[in-house]
């Protein structure tokens, strides 16, 4: 259990790293081709191809790190007026279809890298299975994450009733 | 359509317990394939993931992550102090700064949560020092950050832009004047509040608005570079919020010297997840847009619609209600992602112009974020202030009466919206 806590965080930390790297990398290039298109009459070929590769990694990267923070929006009116019990059934069930849809997600995305590998960009020496490779990477992390939170609904919604409702967020999904 | 109608039910259900929206899209899109055996579920994630391959996208995290420097940055501590000394004096004092200082922001910034999170903190606290009630200064501040999304630049029109095809520059300049117009509404209602409720103002003081106007000089110039260059047909919405983003670190790293490198990353870091977040349902609504249509549920309803009344007078007056209806209970953008599928056929059987169509309802969702008893800002503003959300629930309701006024006034003289638009496209 230890363990996986401990590959849990690795993956969050690794993850953060990967979506700030990129988003500067996105904000720099993109920049820079605004520049060279105004300022110098001409514009970078390149730029647009790396920025959408960028910006797939930052979505589905920045998904399952919002999986772990408890970030993505949902409706809330029903959970919050259970009782604990019946809150803690449901937000079981809700981790699993999440758990479920990254997994079929994972396994879907990963064919479509396959058919996508011996494709490559026109400008940028990357293959076009990269773009859509950011979704499957991201979905493992998720995976992670989301077994994580299986694993400590209890544990979390004990200490929230603990501390009172000032962590009530925390144990929503 | 009996595949559609589950696919509907599945969606209520799953999002109404609780699932994350963007998982309650694509998930009940592939258990319906599944289920229907008409399509691949391949396709459908193919689908979803391929949504990510959009220039006009890449606007929302630069807005997202300008938002974030200017708070953090000290840019809009000064865009209040500007605002401040040169409409303090009015009755109503920093009520009428409040609604100044949203308008410059929602030129800089396209988000009404940014607005509210990062000028509120800001705004609040300065007007409970000059002895404004709590209730009235969360009320104003949530009320004004609508203007947020309105005026250009705008991160729903950049998600309505994006799934209608149409000219999301064309789109931000049709929020320009609805953006005015909603201020200057606002302003007379603070003006007859603070002059029945006697609230303070301050002194005119021309040495305040020399010294306010010249610190706050250079990011007061944020939102005319950005409006500028949409304007004049200089950007792209993507490419003014990217110079957006350059300008502000500029201001706020290397000129106001306020963000430190930690600063600087996690910023960039929670940008990306606020991004993601926001993408990931776009991507989610990619999917479940595309079945909904393949499906042919988007056209039932739009004939259903067509078969009650031709009246487009009407049509705008129901959508304007559902939309309020809606807004009242979910979060913007997840409601336009849900529903912009439903209105394209409405556009083409009504003659509805998508343009005028897009402002109307980014003012509607918009309104959604202050209306009980799901609005993000009231929440946001009520922490701020340290008031029951009770209490802001009851604050806000005369502020509604501007915004809904403003949104009839739009919706039937679509003139206001599209004087800035055509005189653009040459039309």
């Amino acid at each position: 259990m230890e363990l996986f806590k401990k590959i849990d965080e690795i993956l969050y930390k690794i993850s953060s790293v990967i979506v700030g790297v990129l988003m500067i990398f996105l904000t720099v290039s993109t920049l820079t081709g605004v520049f060279f298109r105004f300022v110098l009459g001409h514009p970078l070929a390149w730029v647009y191809e790396a920025s959408i590769v960028s910006f797939s990694w930052i979505i589905f990267v920045g998904v399952a790190m919002a999986f772990k923070n408890h970030e993505h929006m949902s409706l809330e009116f029903v959970v919050e007026n259970l009782n604990p019990k019946a809150k803690y059934i449901l937000l079981q069930i809700i981790n699993i279809i999440c758990l479920l849809f990254m997994a079929i997600g994972m396994y879907q995305a990963f064919k479509i890298v396959g058919r996508t590998w011996s494709q490559k960009y026109n400008t940028i020496p990357i293959r076009s299975g990269v773009f859509y490779l950011s979704f499957p990477l991201g979905a493992i992390a998720a995976i992670s994450h989301l077994l994580m939170r299986i694993i400590t609904l209890k544990e979390r919604m004990s200490n929230a009733s603990r501390k009172g409702n000032t962590e009530k967020m925390e144990v929503t999904t | 359509m009996s595949s559609g109608l589950i696919l509907l039910i599945l969606f209520a259900l799953m999002m109404v317990f609780g699932v994350p929206i963007a998982i309650s899209l694509a998930f009940s899109s592939i258990i319906t394939v599944a289920l229907s055996g008409q399509f691949q579920v391949m396709a459908l994630i193919h689908r979803m993931i391929g949504n990510a391959n959009s220039y006009t996208l890449l606007a929302i995290p630069f807005f997202i992550l300008a938002a974030k420097f200017m708070n953090t940055g000290g840019i809009t501590r000064r865009l209040f102090r500007g605002a401040t000394a040169w409409v303090g004096f009015i009755p109503g004092g920093l009520g009428h700064a409040n609604v100044v200082a949203s308008v410059i922001f929602s030129g800089m910034s396209g988000s009404a949560v940014a607005d509210a999170g990062g000028l509120g903190q800001i705004e609040i606290q300065a007007m409970k020092e000059d002895g404004f009630d709590s209730e009235f200064s969360a009320a104003v501040t949530a009320a004004s950050a609508t203007i947020g999304p309105i005026i250009p630049p705008s991160v729903p029109m950049v998600v309505y832009g994006m799934m209608t095809e149409v000219s999301v520059g064309a789109l931000f300049m049709g929020g320009f004047l609805p953006g005015i117009t909603l201020a200057i509404a606002m302003s007379i209602l603070v003006y007859f509040m603070a002059v029945k409720r006697n609230y303070p103002r301050r002194k005119f003081d021309w040495k305040e608005v020399l010294d306010a106007s010249k610190d706050s000089f250079l990011s007061m110039l944020t939102p005319i570079i950005i409006i500028g260059g949409i304007w004049g047909g200089i950007f792209s919405p993507t490419e003014a919020a990217v110079v957006a983003v350059g300008y502000s670190f500029i201001l706020s790293v290397l000129v106001y010297k306020e963000m430190g490198a930690k600063h600087l990353w996690e910023e960039i870091k929670q940008a990306a997840i606020d991004s993601a977040v926001i993408l990931f349902i776009i991507c989610g609504a990619a999917a479940f847009s595309w079945l909904v249509a393949m499906m042919g549920v988007t056209d039932v309803l739009s004939n259903w619609l067509v078969s009650l009344t031709n009246n487009k007078y009407l049509v705008l007056l129901i959508i304007n209600i559902i939309f309020l209806i809606l807004g009242m209970f979910m979060e913007a953008l997840s409601v336009m992602t849900i529903t912009v599928p439903f209105l394209i056929p409405l556009m083409g059987a009504y003659g509805l112009d998508p343009i005028h169509l897009g402002v109307v309802i980014v003012l509607n969702l918009m309104i959604g974020l202050v209306t009980p008893p799901v609005g993000t800002s009231l929440f946001i503003c009520a922490r701020q202030a340290k008031i029951s959300i009770e209490a802001m629930y009851k604050a806000i309701l005369p502020f509604l009466i501007p915004l809904i006024a403003v949104l009839f006034l739009i919706t039937y003289v679509p003139q206001i919206v599209m004087l800035i638009p055509n005189s653009m496209l040459g039309t």
